[in-house]
């Protein structure tokens, strides 16, 4: 049995499609089973960002519908020729109000007996998308960048994941840059953990590389020389129970300290 | 309740839906659009008679049905009545008139060609009913409502001409502005886009698609089982590209495709993309 796991922010544009990409490439080159499912129906890019979306033929719509089985609507991952690392992409055409949450319940217990992660995208906002996204979850991760309006929405998403009964979600902190930090220009590791108070997952540092990487379609976590990259994959090590201690992210002594005491507490 | 019951059966004149006589017109209406919402598009352009049995339908009820019918893509080509036209509605005497089948409507072809009015400034006018799906189904319902209520009462013979006149199934629907992602076209007869089709967008054809500009996005051509259908685009650099029964994507290297025209059909089983030769035998499906 499988563990279901949501990819939420609240806010648009932290990387939320990025990280299911990434963690999801990087738990399938550690040999697990793993299905990402794109909820962000009418505005889908998951299958885009992993570079499959000319095989396209059936979506989550389809699914949950009843048209189709869900083995049918897989795309397999083309670099794991294994068929290791599959999408469930979403529909295109249609809106978040297509899929209910009954039905999302139905597909994560349908494909957590198959897939060792199911990895679900969830839409930005708070609304059907987002509520859609939690229903059939376990365990939830929450992206978010250095930014007060990111934070500021990450502590509601907390706030919902927890009436919606995901208890102890994790923390990505994307796009940090050390030396803003350094200079106290940018909030630190320490401040976010203050505001939100959950455990630090891992911190993704701002990349070029993930750009190119987007853009290929190749996930930056099969890239050896991307500081990203390794970021995710320390990451994708941790979900499946290993201690990695934080990357050196080339700041001072005294905050790579403290990081790592942020992240010993939280283990 | 009886759960309300369809029956559909299919002849070389199309497909006749056989409603229930005795359930609830709203049941009916909520039946018919599951069957067709689960038939997803393969019964696009289909002409449809309806037979209602018994039912006498009130002009609201056969305006629903008028509607219904093309929001699925479907043309509806008549509906029948066997009640008898005085309105009693005597169960046991209606079914001996067994001969008296009158004909309450008639929708004829013309309705469709009225999409081939040219949009007002481009802009699509239907996002009120179905944001995403760009069809007929505006035009057909902006016909002037003096049209309608006079087919809705003729008998139908007189709307049987311009059927003829107007040629039968070669219809074409004309888009005069860029697709993009999200918006669907579907339409039974050929697809002609003025401007470009981006990623994320659909055209579904029962014809050919002819896109003057860009087509990014994902193409079905001969929808309905037309093998002979073509995609022509000023520049061919589809997502996906469906003919009849046939998908298939580009190659996965990063090729930005030749700066010509190109045409995509089945050859010998298989879809075949090559450029377009003007005055060689290169538009497809025999006009």
């Amino acid at each position: 049995m499988g563990e279901v796991m949501v990819i939420t922010s609240g806010k648009g544009g932290v990387g939320k499609t990025t990280t299911t990409a990434n963690i999801g490439t990087g738990l399938a080159s550690l040999g697990y089973k793993v299905v990402l499912v794109d909820t962000d129906i009418g505005l889908r890019n998951l299958d885009v960002v992993m570079g499959l979306e000319n095989r396209i033929v059936y979506d989550i719509v389809d699914v949950t519908s009843g048209q189709v089985s869900y083995s049918k609507a897989l795309i397999k991952d083309k670099r794991f020729p294994d068929g290791r690392l599959n999408l469930l992409p979403a529909a295109q055409t249609k809106d978040k109000t297509a899929v209910n949450q009954a039905q999302m319940q139905k597909l994560c217990e349908d494909l957590k007996k198959e897939f060792d992660f199911v990895l679900i995208d969830c839409p930005a906002g708070i609304e059907q998308g987002f509520k859609n996204a939690i229903a059939g979850a376990e365990k939830a991760i929450v992206v978010t960048t250095p930014e007060v309006s990111a934070i500021r929405d990450a502590d509601r998403i907390i706030g919902l994941l927890e009436a919606g009964g995901l208890r102890n979600p994790r923390l990505i902190i994307n796009r940090l840059r050390p030396a803003m930090v350094k200079q106290g220009d940018m909030m630190s590791i320490e401040d976010m953990v203050d505001i939100l108070a959950i455990d630090v997952l891992g911190v993704v540092p701002e990349d070029d590389t993930i750009v190119i990487s987007t853009n290929k379609g190749e996930p930056a976590v099969l890239d050896d020389n991307s500081r990203a990259g390794q970021a995710y994959r320390n990451i994708t090590r941790r979900l499946t129970g290993a201690d990695v201690p934080l990357m050196n992210l080339e700041v001072s002594e005294g905050l790579f300290d403290k990081v790592r005491k942020i992240f010993g507490m939280g283990r | 309740m009886k759960k309300a019951d369809i029956v559909i059966k299919g002849s070389k004149d199309g497909l006749t839906f056989y409603l229930d006589s005795q359930c609830d017109f709203s049941d009916l209406v909520i039946a018919i659009e599951q069957k067709l919402a689960s038939a997803d598009c393969f019964l696009v352009g289909a002409h449809v008679n309806v037979d209602v049995g018994l039912r006498k339908l009130t002009e609201e009820q056969i305006e629903r049905l008028r509607i219904l019918f093309p929001s699925y893509g479907l043309i509806l080509r008549g509906i029948t009545s066997w009640s008898d036209s005085e309105g009693n509605n005597d169960e046991g005497e209606g079914a001996i008139m067994k001969g008296n089948r009158e004909r309450i409507y008639q929708i004829a072809n013309h309705l469709y060609e009225s999409s081939e009015r040219p949009e007002p400034a481009g802009e699509s006018r239907n996002l009120e009913s179905k944001e995403s799906i760009v069809s007929f189904v505006p035009a057909a319902m902006e016909a002037p409502p003096s049209s309608l209520s006079t087919a809705a009462t003729d008998d139908g013979a007189e709307n049987e001409a311009p059927i003829i006149t107007l040629g039968g199934d070669e219809q074409t629907l004309l888009i005069q502005r860029t697709l993009r992602s999200g918006q669907t076209v579907r339409y039974p007869g050929n697809v002609v886009i003025l401007g470009d089709v981006n990623p994320g967008a659909e055209v579904i054809a029962g014809g050919n698609i002819i896109v003057m500009g860009v087509f990014r996005g994902v193409a079905h051509a001969g929808a309905l089982g037309s093998l002979d259908a073509v995609v022509t685009a000023y520049r061919l650099r589809p997502t996906q590209l469906r003919i009849a029964n046939h998908i298939t994507r580009p190659p996965d290297e990063d090729d930005d495709g030749p700066d010509h025209p190109e045409i995509g059909r089945i050859r010998d089983g298989m879809v075949t993309i090559e450029r377009y030769h003007y005055g060689s035998k290169s538009f497809g499906k025999d006009a």
